[in-house]
């Protein structure tokens, strides 16, 4: 997924911006996807893919800002780029509240959009490299059986294995199996490890929350 | 040659000329038949004396008997001509006596040729010749007086009477120029008295003199002359007045239309004043595109392999956004300048296309959208193409602001109709606001009538005085299910030249 190239996508309402502002990202060596409105953006684009979004404020029908609370709700990562004619304080504070990662008005100058771009790309992966690797850690989860997960709350809550076998009404031997199993499916080597990943799946509250 | 000779014809023609000018004056003003009256008796005074000049100088016995019978017909003429231009110029003057000195005359004019030789005498016997001053010699009639001749100073004296009256109705009414006309009047009767009397003492033979009866009447006519060019210049002088007084109306009335003029494109500039923010980003949008398409350009030229095709679109790209903004301040200049009602003819549905494209920005910013119906039967109008825009305009910024506010997609829309209504171009802007109070239904159109906060209650009033120039109306109404709906008429182009 991280190997194709980021696509940047861009809402514009005016064509002719649109397509000049397309040539100077492919100038640059970007991969474009154009948009004339809001909605023809969440009817076709690929949410899938990696990238950024540059997006016009003032249009027909649904606006950028509006486009932006969409996508928030959406859970979309996209970092957005606003790219605006007619932008103020108040609309720029609102949209980099809700999460924009950068506010430009027209003319926008080349290097700075290049640059904001390249930010937004970059933001986009690391973003995009931790979701996959939250979910590899979810599918390693996944594959430990009902005792095991019991088991593994126990263990990383700091508990010896006597302690739990005695809470599980079971033998220190048979703990000590499930043990060695669930740091096998789980590909940690130490208990060190093995709290570290449960903070990251949300199976332990981290000491800094 | 002898001055008698010289003097009488030459007076015969300065009457004549008098009377010419008083002709031609009543031909190009028929209503003024005192001129004409004038002109007849002029006519009269140059025919008697053409006829004395024959007499004094004539040695024929016949001859005088002749002339002195006719002469009592110009005599009548010039009676009848006074008379009608004191009853008609001056109004005043008894008819009685209008008419008894008539009857005399024509009573003196019958006798003439029923008794005697002529009026004057029963036989004429001899042609005395007489020297008078200058060493003239010439013929004077001698011979036995007519019974009858008393009529005829007893005719002058009832003219004389006629018009001494008529003279003391006038100095009555108390005016300068009533006042002016009947020391005139007691001039002429002096005259004719004193013509009677020299008549009566050469035709007695008491005193040797040329007859005097046509120069006795000179003064006369001359006095009545004075008095119509008095009247002619004075008319001459109001008529200045006038022209004066009609240059300083038109004057104001240029003034206070070059006042309407400014204050209507300050509410035109006004209202685009309100648009600039918009205006800006229209204008911004193709300088944005020929910035990023230029920037694309220089990128492109520096790589190793040049796509010149995508280079050559660029370029074309960059001339096509420059015209763009050309374009826009092109029309900005336009509703901005100003400049006087200028008629030509319009399709309406073109200047709805044009005001569209400039209030685009700011409809997309308030979230306003448009629906445009434009009908294609429009016949094409007569207006000014910025005042028509501006009426639109102002309109379609009431319905933005009626409907800015409203929360929902289908309330913030505004539409606008053209059609055909039977009699003119019917343009139609409705909104879905809040509509207005029917108290103020035709208040808004007031002017300083205002439910806005910031407005200065002027644009529809001046919205109003565009569409009634050009002959249309401007109304409001409010829409059966919510909000307000303005129209305004054109009538057609009719043909005639704009």
């Amino acid at each position: 997924m991280t190997t194709s190239k980021p696509t940047v996508f861009i809402v514009d309402d005016d064509a002719s911006v649109l397509k000049a502002v397309a040539r100077l990202l492919r100038s640059a060596g970007f991969k474009n996807a154009l948009f004339s409105s809001a909605q023809q953006f969440l009817d076709e684009h690929d949410s899938n893919a990696s990238g950024c979004l540059v997006l016009d404020v003032a249009m027909p029908k649904m606006n950028g800002l509006a486009l932006q609370q969409t996508l928030a709700a959406q859970n979309s990562e996209l970092p957005i780029i606003f790219l605006t004619g007619n932008g103020d304080i108040p609309m720029s504070v609102r949209a980099i509240k809700q999460g924009a990662v950068d506010f430009l008005t027209k003319p926008v100058n080349d290097s700075d959009l290049i640059s904001a771009i390249q930010n937004a790309i970059e933001t986009n992966q690391t973003t995009r490299q931790a979701r996959s690797k939250l979910h590899e850690l979810q599918q390693r989860l996944a594959t430990l059986t009902p005792r095991e997960r019991e088991v593994l709350s126990h263990v990383v809550s700091g508990k010896k294995n006597k302690q739990i076998a005695l809470e599980l009404g079971t033998v220190e031997k048979t703990i000590k199996v499930h043990r060695a199993h669930l740091m096998a499916k789980l590909q940690v080597r130490s208990l060190a490890e093995l709290v570290k990943m449960s903070e990251r799946l949300g199976i332990i509250s981290s000491p800094l929350e | 040659m002898n001055w008698i000779t010289i003097v009488w014809p030459m007076m015969a023609a300065s009457i004549l000329t008098l009377a010419l000018l008083h002709l031609v004056v009543w031909f190009k003003q028929r209503q003024q038949v005192a001129h004409l009256f004038f002109a007849i008796a002029a006519l009269g005074v140059a025919v008697m004396s053409g006829m004395e000049l024959i007499v004094m100088r004539s040695v024929s016995i016949p001859q005088v008997v002749l002339l002195m019978r006719w002469l009592h017909l110009p005599l009548l003429v010039v009676w009848i001509a006074i008379i009608c231009y004191v009853r008609y110029y001056f109004n005043a003057g008894r008819l009685w006596l209008a008419w008894t000195a008539c009857y005399l005359r024509i009573f003196a004019l019958i006798l003439s040729f029923t008794t005697g030789q002529n009026l004057f005498f029963s036989e004429i016997t001899h042609l005395k010749q007489v020297a008078i001053f200058g060493g003239e010699t010439i013929s004077i009639a001698q011979g036995v007086l007519n019974p009858w001749y008393i009529v005829g100073p007893l005719s002058m004296v009832a003219l004389v009477v006629f018009v001494v009256d008529a003279s003391i109705t006038l100095w009555h009414q108390g005016s300068d120029t009533a006042r002016r006309r009947a020391i005139i009047f007691g001039c002429i009767a002096f005259f004719l008295l004193a013509s009677v009397g020299h008549g009566v003492l050469v035709h007695t033979g008491l005193i040797h003199s040329p007859y005097l009866v046509s120069i006795s009447f000179m003064p006369t006519l001359f006095a009545m002359s004075y008095e119509l060019s008095y009247d002619v210049l004075h008319s001459a002088k109001l008529a200045e007045r006038l022209q004066i007084s009609i240059i300083k109306r038109e004057q104001a009335e240029l003034d206070m239309q070059t006042q309407r003029n400014a204050l209507t494109h300050l509410s035109r500039v006004t209202l685009l004043g309100e648009l600039s923010g918009s205006l800006a980003h229209e204008l911004n949008q193709p300088l944005a595109a020929i910035l990023s398409n230029a920037q694309a350009a220089q990128r492109f030229l520096a790589q190793e392999n040049i796509n010149l095709d995508e280079v050559r679109d660029i370029l074309q790209d960059i001339v096509d956004e420059d015209k763009r903004a050309a374009d826009i301040i092109q029309r900005l200049r336009l509703i901005l300048k100003k400049a006087d009602c200028q008629l030509q003819l319009l399709n309406v549905n073109e200047v709805v296309q044009d005001v569209l494209k400039l209030v685009r920005s700011d409809l997309k910013n308030r979230g306003v959208t448009v629906n445009s119906n434009l009908s294609n039967n429009i016949p094409v109008v007569t207006g000014d193409n910025v005042l028509i825009q501006q009426v639109l305009l102002n309109l379609m910024m009431n319905a933005c602001d009626a409907v800015a506010d409203a929360v929902s997609i289908e309330q913030r829309q505004i539409h606008i109709h053209t059609r055909w209504n039977g009699t003119a171009v019917q343009v139609a802007i409705s909104d879905q606001g809040t509509g207005i109070v029917s108290d103020d239904i035709e208040r808004v159109f007031e002017p300083f009538f205002t439910t806005k906060p910031q407005g200065m209650g002027l644009g529809l009033a001046i919205c109003r005085t565009i569409i009634h120039s050009h002959k249309g109306q401007l109304w409001a109404e409010n829409n059966n299910e919510c909000g307000a709906s303005f129209y305004f008429t054109l009538p057609a182009y009719s043909g005639e030249t704009i």
